[in-house]
């Protein structure tokens, strides 16, 4: 394990100016070691029910326990010692996790094959989760991954690296969903890579943690590739949740989808930073960024930055950001009809998020985080989709 | 083809085939400090200019501070380096020691580079109906029709006039909404501006004309600092209008301007620019970089501060016009065609600060790209805690045009009230093949067509100028666009 000293980015750092990271300075960034066989019941308890269709692997604490986890033959774990850190501010949580990962996961799924897995990565402490995702050509994968607290009032740390290379007409479906304890930091970085005519579904979910961050790196490296990017971002109390993502189109006929959406209230504060860059070669890319965000706190905020980066004029790039409250048209279409103010504005809200949340892969996944989001958007759990 | 559309098209042709008309030399006797930056030269610049010592010792003040930055790196443009000790600061025609008292005194061959720019300076040329202050190099050599806005109560009068005749005006508002420790170029401004206009329009005065400042750097080897300081008092209006040229050389030369706005309680200011500093040539050498500080202060309630600006010359554009709403319903806007041609860079944008209650902007943002030229739109909005009912709109449009040119766009969007409403929509895209096919085939050739819809992408922030740089406007990007088609 390498002594250098820790550099983690500041405020100054041009994409880190909306990031929360008051509370790192005094983090244990040391993993927490592997858990004793004794513990393992009660951290099953803890796991939410499994998802039929999927297969399971459980990491605690970045540590794989095969106990809890499905036998697959198309996963490896294997041990990296000094992995290569790479330079630049966005690159310091991705070090770190290189630096202390406890184990890489690598997910090969082979050309033409189809894989749907759940990965749980558990934190009891702090911990750094790294997976390395492969898609032979033609291949499938529907994978959620999910970060939880083993308890829910627990100070938890999770820095999760997650590399995925995507091969030519290969699906990856990814799903995204944190469900930290109220004191918990979650961090992660992906980094992922997009061959010809690959394509790419992230849905995402934010909520739970006291300070969230994910940074994401996307290239289109094959022509004709595709992505969508989902993410709903709920932030209450003094939760502040920021997200990253750069998006670099390096062939012709990319295409990219963003769509953000972001609740704020009480003394929260969302944070979105999309950038999309299109470079010389990207000869008739199509963007498309539409981030929302809703202020329902008084001493809430939302910060969105949807930017462009062009090199080439054979290209259509459009974005919209929108930062208000809720539509008072809409609050007294519903209020007219003797809805209830608290109901009322719950609806609304739901609808807002609607546009990603339809878009989690299972059904009962979907009833999972509909009842996490109850106390947020009361009579989430109960409420049809769309 | 009727006769008519003959002549215009010949009038068009005219035009694009121009290229850059302001390009020539002056050759007048000057006065100028040598090529350096110390203490001495910002009290020498201070004593030519006789000032007071509060200004002597803030521009002291400045100089110590600006020592400590550094340039800024932010922006998406590459800088040659700049060697600040050889530049320099003070530059000015040879005149009667105590300067012209009319425009009789004027040296005549000052005089006719206006008329060759096109800048009335005669007030015989009343139709024009726009008071002229005319700035060369790093002194104002001409102010018309003073004697009619004093009657208003208009002063209107370069920076260095005011200096000696509104001291208590200047001490009070001066750096007051651009600090000196705002930025590098800001700062460095602060220590060696030569001249500029300094604008005060009194309690409940409409001024009579509109008002113009013409600057023109004219002598190598310099740089040109000046600063404008308008200042609406309580239900005023002043419309202003900047333009601004250099002469065609291999070498870039440093343009750092400050210019301060502050309107009071119900007073409304307008200030448009089109800015025509040289660009360089096809290969990028040469050209004026152009590192400008822009702000103005809404401070008293309805108050209304409206930039326009189209910018097409200069080789590199650094500037934000902006808009601190303090006053309860006040109003910002901003409308801003900007294009980069050949190797041009241009980064610019505007900030609108939301203090004030049920404060309002409007952000327009044109942007074309030709050539290998980069431009970028950088904006910030933001709503602070005590802007309730706040809203903005930003529309912000990028227009490419060739391979290898680029447009980015760089908006920031902080609300930190729950009643404001922001709304920022932006597009990017090449010349519409629809567009382009539908004037083609009415026989219209292909670069006409190019500038009609162009012209048309710019028309929304065009209908924001005064008529004559309207016209003005339409004509200077027909001219910068030329070469970009085909």
């Amino acid at each position: 394990m390498s002594a250098m000293p820790i550099v983690l980015p500041s405020n100054r750092d041009e994409n880190w100016r909306y990031a929360n990271l008051r509370g790192l300075a005094r983090a244990r960034f040391e993993p927490a070691p592997a858990p004793e066989a004794t513990q393992l019941g009660d951290i099953a308890g803890r796991l939410p029910a499994a998802l039929p269709g999927y297969a399971r692997l459980v990491l605690v604490d970045g540590h794989h326990v095969a106990a809890l986890s499905t036998a697959l033959p198309d996963v490896n774990i294997t041990h990296d010692v000094d992995a290569q850190e790479k330079s630049g501010a966005d690159q310091r949580f991705a070090n770190l996790n290189r630096r202390f990962r406890q184990g890489t996961c690598r997910i090969a799924v082979p050309a033409q094959a189809a894989l749907a897995l759940e990965v749980l990565c558990v934190a009891t402490a702090s911990s750094h989760p790294a997976l390395d995702i492969t898609l032979g050509d033609g291949a499938k994968l529907q994978l959620i991954e999910r970060q939880l607290s083993a308890r829910g009032d627990d100070s938890t740390l999770v820095n999760l690296h997650l590399a995925a290379r995507v091969g030519e007409h290969a699906q990856f479906e990814l799903a995204r969903i944190g469900h930290h304890g109220a004191k918990a930091q979650a961090l992660d970085t992906l980094e992922l890579q997009l061959d010809v005519g690959a394509s790419m579904k992230l849905v995402q979910v934010i909520e739970g943690a006291l300070a969230s961050r994910s940074t994401a790196f996307v290239e289109h490296v094959g022509r004709e590739a595709s992505l969508e990017w989902y993410v709903a971002a709920l932030g209450e109390g003094t939760q502040h949740h920021d997200a990253f993502v750069h998006v670099t189109h390096a062939a012709p006929g990319a295409r990219t989808l963003q769509c953000f959406r972001g609740i704020a209230t009480g003394r929260s504060r969302v944070a979105f930073n999309g950038h999309m860059r299109v470079e010389a070669a990207a000869l008739g890319t199509q963007t498309d960024q539409s981030l929302k965000c809703l202020l329902a706190g008084a001493e809430a905020e939302a910060d969105v930055r949807p930017q462009l980066e062009i090199y080439t004029d054979a290209v259509k790039a459009s974005h919209g950001a929108t930062v208000g409250k809720l539509d008072a048209d809409m609050l007294f279409y519903l209020l007219s009809r003797s809805i209830p103010p608290a109901t009322a504005e719950s609806l609304l809200k739901w609808a807002f998020v609607s546009d990603v949340l339809a878009k989690l892969p299972s059904p009962e996944l979907r009833s999972q985080v509909a009842a996490a989001l109850e106390r947020q958007l009361p009579g989430a759990a109960t409420r049809a989709w769309s | 083809m009727s006769q008519n559309a003959e002549i215009q098209n010949a009038e068009i042709h005219d035009v694009i085939g121009r290229g850059y008309q302001h390009g020539f030399v002056t050759d007048i006797e000057s006065e100028s400090l040598p090529p350096g930056l110390d203490e001495d030269v910002v009290r020498a610049i201070s004593r030519i200019k006789r000032e007071p010592a509060f200004l002597t010792e803030w521009r002291l003040r400045a100089f110590r501070h600006w020592k400590t930055l550094s340039e800024p790196v932010w922006a998406h443009v590459h800088v040659n380096p700049i060697d600040y000790q050889d530049i320099s600061y003070y530059s000015a025609p040879k005149t009667k020691k105590d300067g012209p008292k009319s425009l009789e005194e004027v040296d005549p061959k000052l005089l006719e580079t206006y008329e060759k720019l096109g800048v009335p300076l005669h007030e015989r040329a009343r139709l024009a109906g726009v008071a002229v202050d005319a700035v060369f190099d790093s002194v104002s050599v001409a102010t018309t029709f003073k004697d009619r806005l004093e009657k208003a109560g208009v002063i209107f009068c370069p920076f260095s006039d005011a200096v000696q005749r509104h001291p208590e005006l200047l001490e009070q508002h001066l750096g007051s909404v651009v600090p000196y420790t705002d930025n590098f170029y800001a700062c460095l401004n602060s220590a060696v501006f030569s001249d500029g206009s300094f604008v005060y329009i009194p309690k409940g005065v409409r001024c009579p004309m509109e008002l113009s400042t013409y600057f023109r750097i004219n002598a190598a080897k310099t740089g040109q600092f000046e600063r404008t300081l308008i200042v609406a008092d309580e239900g005023s209006h002043v419309s202003y209008l900047e333009g601004c040229t250099a002469p065609m050389r291999d070498e870039n030369q440093l343009h750092a301007a400050v210019v301060e706005l502050i309107a009071m309680a119900d007073a409304q200011i307008k200030y448009s620019t089109v800015q025509n500093w040289y660009p360089g040539d096809e290969n990028g050498v040469g050209g004026i970089y152009n590192f400008v500080t822009k702000r103005g202060e809404c401070r008293g309630r309805n108050s209304r501060i409206s930039w326009t600006q189209v910018e097409t010359g200069s080789a590199i554009t650094w500037k934000y016009p902006s808009c601190v709403l303090r006053g309860d319903n006040s109003v910002g806007e901003f409308y801003s065609v900007a294009l980069a041609n050949h190797r041009q860079q241009a980064d610019t944008g505007t900030k609108m600060i939301h203090i004030g209650a049920n404060t309002r902007s409007t952000i327009v943002s044109k942007g074309i790209s030709a050539g290998r030229g980069q431009n970028t739109y950088r904006g910030l909005v933001k709503i602070l805690p005590t802007a309730t009912g706040a809203r903005n709109f930003t529309q912000c449009d990028s227009l490419l045009m060739g391979a290898g040119c680029g447009a980015h766009t760089f908006p920031y969007v902080e609300v930190k009230n729950p009643s404001a409403t922001v709304e920022h929509e932006a597009s990017t895209s090449r010349i519409s093949e629809d567009q382009l096919f539908y004037c083609l085939q009415r026989g219209i050739s292909e670069e006409d067509a190019v500038n009609m819809i162009v012209n048309g992408f710019c028309k929304s922030v065009f209908k924001e100028l005064p008529m004559e740089f309207a016209v003005e406007a339409q004509n200077l990007l027909a001219v910068s666009l030329e070469g970009s088609v085909g």
